[in-house]
């Protein structure tokens, strides 16, 4: 538990949430934001090969270059947790965002 | 990414102007995945006790591919048959859709759409389809506006530009099944709107969904449009089946 809140403290940053993708896994896997509030999360890609935020429940899909980086507006939301993945890589490439 | 208003415009003049119906029951999003190519077949039908609304039937086949993060191109090829009428090869299309804003950023997320359809059928016009895409999320409800011009150009006996409309609500309730509806309407030409009765509206439920392949996704579309008016065919059968994958 003290870990997952410290791993959703260190992905906020004055409003701006980070979501890093390295060795085809997503970091930190659970992003807490708050309800009702629309917010800028910039994915980063530490990878060399390229990959895909995508998420069905939050209708978003774009491609992160290999060591590039994208924003992705997300909300306002409601109170609820909202699947992503990485399409490029599906297995592992797997997390969620909480809106509370 | 780049707000490409003067690439629209020079796809515009080259996709410069077929039977301008942009009637197949598709609506269009206004975003853009780069990478990404697709197969697309969408399909539909209707039914009228009317035999001269009745079996008006349209395949079409699309491939696309995502060009940029703001322009997305696809090649269609369009079969149909009338009422009471023999199979067709009716247009082949070059579609355009340009992301003109970043999803989400602002208010409504905006795209443009242009297509260029070259009549297969000799003495037919050519046609020029183009205008605005909005969608706007509420959560899990997403609203998506198609509002086109459609232009004939050539042929023995080009209309006057038509206005179509589409409307779409979608909730995002999971990704294989997402219940929604669609609205498209076709008043008429904008040199005067056509009686409410002799207009071609249609509306009804639609469901959606994607199931993910590796590589890849599936995602179909499946809805029953009721006539609206009178001179509308009672019911639309439609369909969509397409495959994505992103390179």
């Amino acid at each position: 538990m003290a870990l997952g809140l410290a791993s959703l403290g260190a992905a906020r940053a004055d409003d701006e949430y980070v979501l890093t993708i390295q060795n085809n896994r997503f970091e930190p896997t659970e992003l807490a934001i708050p309800i009702d509030t629309k917010v800028q999360i910039t994915v980063k890609n530490l990878d060399q090969a390229a990959e895909e935020f995508e998420s069905s429940d939050l209708n978003r899909e774009k491609v992160v270059v290999g060591g590039g980086q994208i924003k992705v507006f997300v909300g306002p939301l409601p109170a609820g947790t909202y699947e992503f993945f990485g399409d490029f890589h599906p297995d592992t490439a797997r997390g969620h965002i909480v809106v509370r | 990414m780049m707000r490409p208003v003067a690439a629209t415009m020079l796809a515009i003049a080259l996709c410069w102007f077929h039977r301008a119906d942009a009637a197949d029951f598709k609506v269009f999003y206004p975003n853009v995945v780069q990478g990404e190519f697709e197969f697309e077949n969408r399909a539909f039908d209707t039914f009228d006790r009317d035999p001269s609304r009745a079996n008006e039937r349209n395949v079409t086949s699309e491939l696309g591919y995502g060009i940029t993060d703001w322009w997305f191109g696809e090649l269609e090829n369009e079969f149909e048959k009338g009422a009471q009428d023999k199979w067709r090869y009716h247009a082949l299309g070059l579609e355009n859709v340009f992301q003109l804003t970043e999803q989400g950023e602002h208010y409504l997320d905006v795209g443009f759409f242009a297509e260029y359809e070259i009549a297969m059928q000799r003495g037919s016009s050519d046609g020029f389809i183009f205008g605005p895409l909005l969608q706007k999320q509420f959560g899990r409800l997403l609203l998506t506006a198609n509002l086109f011009v459609a232009a004939d150009i050539g042929g023995h006996a080009p209309e006057d530009p038509q206005f179509n409309y589409a409307f779409e609500a979608k909730y995002l309730l999971m990704p294989a099944f997402q219940p929604g509806f669609q609205l498209f309407g076709a008043p008429g030409a904008f040199s005067g709107f056509s009686r409410y009765s002799q207009q071609d509206n249609r509306a009804g439920p639609v469901i959606f969904g994607e199931f993910y392949t590796a590589p890849g996704k599936i995602k179909y579309e499946a809805g029953y449009l009721v006539g609206l008016t009178h001179d509308s065919p009672s019911g639309t059968l439609k369909f969509l089946l397409e495959y994505e994958i992103a390179f």
